[in-house]
C-alpha cells in the first residue's frame, strides 16, 4: 500500500517535469517550426519526384520518409542536447535540486517530455507527408498499391529509433560539460549506428575480396556490438515498394530498441546522480 | 531614410550581378560530368540509412548528365554510366528508374549487354511483380543477342505478369518456333487460349496454333524420314510420296509450307497475313 502510494507520488513528480518541459518545448515554437518544415516538405515532394521516369510515387514516398527522418534526427539532437545543458547553463538545475525530486526522476521526466515532443512532431510530419504521397499516388499510380498500414509501421520504427538516439544524447549530456560535444557525438553515433551492420557484412565477405586490416576488423566488430544497430529500424523500403513485413523479425527489432534504450537511460541516470552540479 | 537608400542600392547591384552571373554561367560552367562515386559498398555505407534517396539522387545526376550531352556517349562514358547505375540498383535494388535508364542507354552497345542483363536479373529478383524487366531482358535476348528461345522464356514471364500485352502470345509462339521448339510453342499457345478472356485475341492465337500444329506435323514426318533414309528430304512431296505425310497441310495465313536445304519447315507467309491488295485507282 505504502509502496503504491510512493510510486503514485513519484509518477506525479515525473508528470510535472514532463508537463513543464513539454510546455517549454511548445513555447519554444519547436512544433510551429516543425509544421512549417512539414509544409515546405509537402511543397518540394512534387518537384523532386517530377524528374522520375518510371516511379514518381515511389520517389515521392522515399524522399518524404528520408526528409522526415533527417528532420527527426535534427530535432532529437538539438532538443536532446539542450534538454539538460540549458537547465545547467541557466542555473535552473539548482532550483530543481532543491525540490523534493530525485535526479533520476528529473532525468526520466525530461526524457519522456522529449519523447512526447518527438511523437507529436512525427505525427504532424507523417500526416503532411502522407497527404503529399497520397496526392502523388492519385496522379501517378504506383506499380504496387500503397500499403498505409506499413506507413504507420515505418512511423513507429522511426520513432523508436529516434528514442534510442535521444537516450544516447541524454547519456552523453549526463556527464558532458559542453553543449556542442554531445550534439556532435550524437550525430556520430547516428552515422555509426546506420552503417555498422553494412560494414560488418562487408568485412565478413571481405576475405574473398581482400584481406582487411586486423585493427579495422576488430574496431568494426566492437562498433557493431557496442553502438545501436539503427539500420534495423529502417522500414522505408517496405512502404515505398509495398514489400511484405517479417513480423517476428520486426518484433525482435522493437524489443532490441526498447532494451537498448533502457540500458542507455539506466547509465545516464547513474552518471547524472553522481555528477557535481555545483 | 539613409538605410532604405542603402538597401535599395544594394538590391539594384545584386540584381545586376545576378544578371551577369546568369548570362556568363553557360560559358564559364565546366563541362557536365557524372558524379564520381566510390565503390558501391562504400557508397551504401555513407548513405547512412538513406539508400533510397541516395540512389534516386545519383540516378537523377546521370539522367541530367546524359540529357546535357551534345555528342553520342563514348564507350568510356558508358562504362562510367554502368558503374553509376550498378551503384544505383545496388543501393536500391527496387529502383525502376535505374533499370529503365540502364536499358535505354546501354542495350544498344553490344559490349554492355551482358552486364546490363545482370542488372536486369537483379531487378527481376527484387521486383517480381514488374512485367517490364523480363520484357526488356527478353527483347535484348531476341534483338541483340539473337537468342529466340531465351527471349521467349522471358517474354512469357512478361505476358504472365501483364496479360494486357495482346501481341505477346503470338510473338512468343513464333520465337519458340524460330528456336526449333515448336512443341513448346504449341503448349504455350494452348495454355494462353485456355485462359484468354478476349475473343479477338483468342482468334489470333487459334490461327497461330493451327499453323504451328501443321509445322509440328511436318517436322514429325521429317524426323521419321531422316531416321529411315539417313538423309534430309528435299521437298514436302517426298514426304507424301513415301507415305509419311497424308497430304501437305494448308497454311492458315495463306502461304505455302516448304522445306529448306537443312530440312527445316518454313512457310511463304512467314506466319503473317499477306497485305491486303491495294484498291485499284479509279
Amino acid at each position: 500500500m505504502l509502496s503504491r502510494k510512493i510510486s503514485v507520488i513519484s509518477m506525479k513528480k515525473i508528470g510535472a517535469i514532463i508537463r513543464a518541459t513539454f510546455v517549454g518545448g511548445v513555447r519554444d515554437r519547436t512544433l510551429f517550426g516543425i509544421f512549417i518544415l512539414g509544409l515546405l516538405l509537402m511543397l518540394t515532394v512534387p518537384i523532386f519526384s517530377y524528374f522520375s521516369m518510371r516511379q514518381t510515387t515511389e520517389v515521392a514516398a522515399g524522399y518524404s520518409l528520408s526528409v522526415i527522418s533527417l528532420i527527426g534526427l535534427l530535432l532529437t539532437v538539438f532538443m536532446g542536447g539542450n534538454l539538460i545543458s540549458r537547465d545547467i547553463d541557466r542555473k535552473g538545475i539548482h532550483t530543481v535540486v532543491t525540490l523534493p525530486i530525485s535526479r533520476t526522476q528529473y532525468m526520466i521526466g525530461k526524457f519522456l517530455a522529449l519523447a512526447l515532443l518527438l511523437a507529436v512532431s512525427l505525427m504532424i510530419l507523417y500526416f503532411l507527408a502522407g497527404i503529399a504521397i497520397f496526392w502523388t499516388a492519385l496522379k501517378y499510380p504506383p506499380s504496387q498499391p500503397l500499403n498505409w498500414q506499413s506507413y504507420l509501421l515505418v512511423m513507429v520504427f522511426e520513432y523508436i529509433m529516434l528514442l534510442v538516439i535521444s537516450g544516447v544524447s541524454i547519456l552523453l549530456n549526463s556527464f558532458a560539460t559542453s553543449t556542442f560535444l554531445p550534439m556532435a557525438l550524437t550525430i556520430a553515433v547516428y552515422c555509426i549506428g546506420q552503417s555498422t551492420a553494412l560494414v560488418k557484412d562487408y568485412l565478413d565477405k571481405a576475405p574473398q575480396i581482400e584481406q582487411p586490416s586486423q585493427v579495422v576488423a576488430f574496431l568494426a566488430k566492437v562498433s557493431y556490438y557496442l553502438f545501436p544497430n539503427l539500420s534495423a529500424f529502417d522500414l522505408k523500403e517496405v512502404f515505398v515498394y509495398s514489400l511484405p513485413v517479417g513480423f517476428q523479425y520486426r518484433l525482435m527489432v522493437l524489443l532490441y530498441g526498447l532494451f537498448y534504450l533502457t540500458v542507455v537511460m539506466g547509465m545516464a541516470t547513474y552518471f547524472f546522480e553522481r555528477r557535481d552540479l555545483s | 531614410m539613409k538605410r532604405l537608400a542603402v538597401i535599395f542600392l544594394a538590391l539594384i547591384l545584386c540584381a545586376y550581378f545576378f544578371y551577369e552571373v546568369d548570362r556568363r554561367r553557360q560559358a564559364e560552367a565546366p563541362p557536365p560530368k557524372l558524379m564520381l562515386l566510390p565503390s558501391k559498398e562504400m557508397t551504401r555505407v555513407i548513405s547512412f540509412g538513406h539508400e533510397t534517396l541516395a540512389a534516386q539522387l545519383i540516378c537523377y545526376n546521370s539522367m541530367f548528365f546524359f540529357g546535357s550531352l551534345e555528342k553520342p556517349p563514348t564507350p568510356a562514358t558508358l562504362r562510367e554510366l554502368y558503374h553509376t547505375l550498378d551503384t544505383v540498383t545496388y543501393l536500391d535494388p527496387y529502383n525502376m528508374d535505374g533499370y529503365y535508364f540502364a536499358n535505354g542507354m546501354l542495350s544498344w552497345n553490344i559490349s554492355f549487354l551482358e552486364p546490363l542483363n545482370e542488372l536486369l536479373l537483379r531487378g527481376m529478383a527484387h521486383r517480381p511483380w514488374d512485367w517490364q524487366l523480363p520484357f526488356f531482358y527478353g527483347f535484348n535476348q531476341f534483338y541483340f543477342l539473337k537468342k529466340p528461345k531465351e527471349a521467349a522464356v522471358y517474354f512469357e514471364k512478361a505476358y504472365q505478369l501483364n496479360p494486357k500485352n495482346a501481341f505477346l502470345p503470338t510473338f512468343i509462339a513464333r520465337l519458340y518456333y524460330e528456336a526449333d521448339a515448336t512443341e513448346a510453342a504449341i503448349a504455350f499457345l494452348e495454355e494462353m487460349i485456355r485462359t484468354a478472356e478476349k475473343a479477338k485475341l483468342r482468334k489470333y492465337m487459334l490461327v497461330r496454333l493451327e499453323a504451328l500444329q501443321a509445322v509440328s506435323l511436318i517436322e514429325h514426318a521429317v524426323k521419321l524420314y531422316v531416321k529411315k533414309y539417313e538423309t534430309v528430304p528435299q521437298s514436302l512431296e517426298a514426304l507424301v510420296d513415301r507415305g509419311l505425310l497424308k497430304g501437305i497441310p494448308s497454311d492458315p495465313y495463306g502461304g505455302e509450307f516448304y522445306l529448306d536445304e537443312k530440312g527445316r519447315v518454313g512457310t511463304t507467309s512467314k506466319f503473317a497475313y499477306a497485305h491486303k491488295k491495294r484498291r485499284k485507282k479509279k
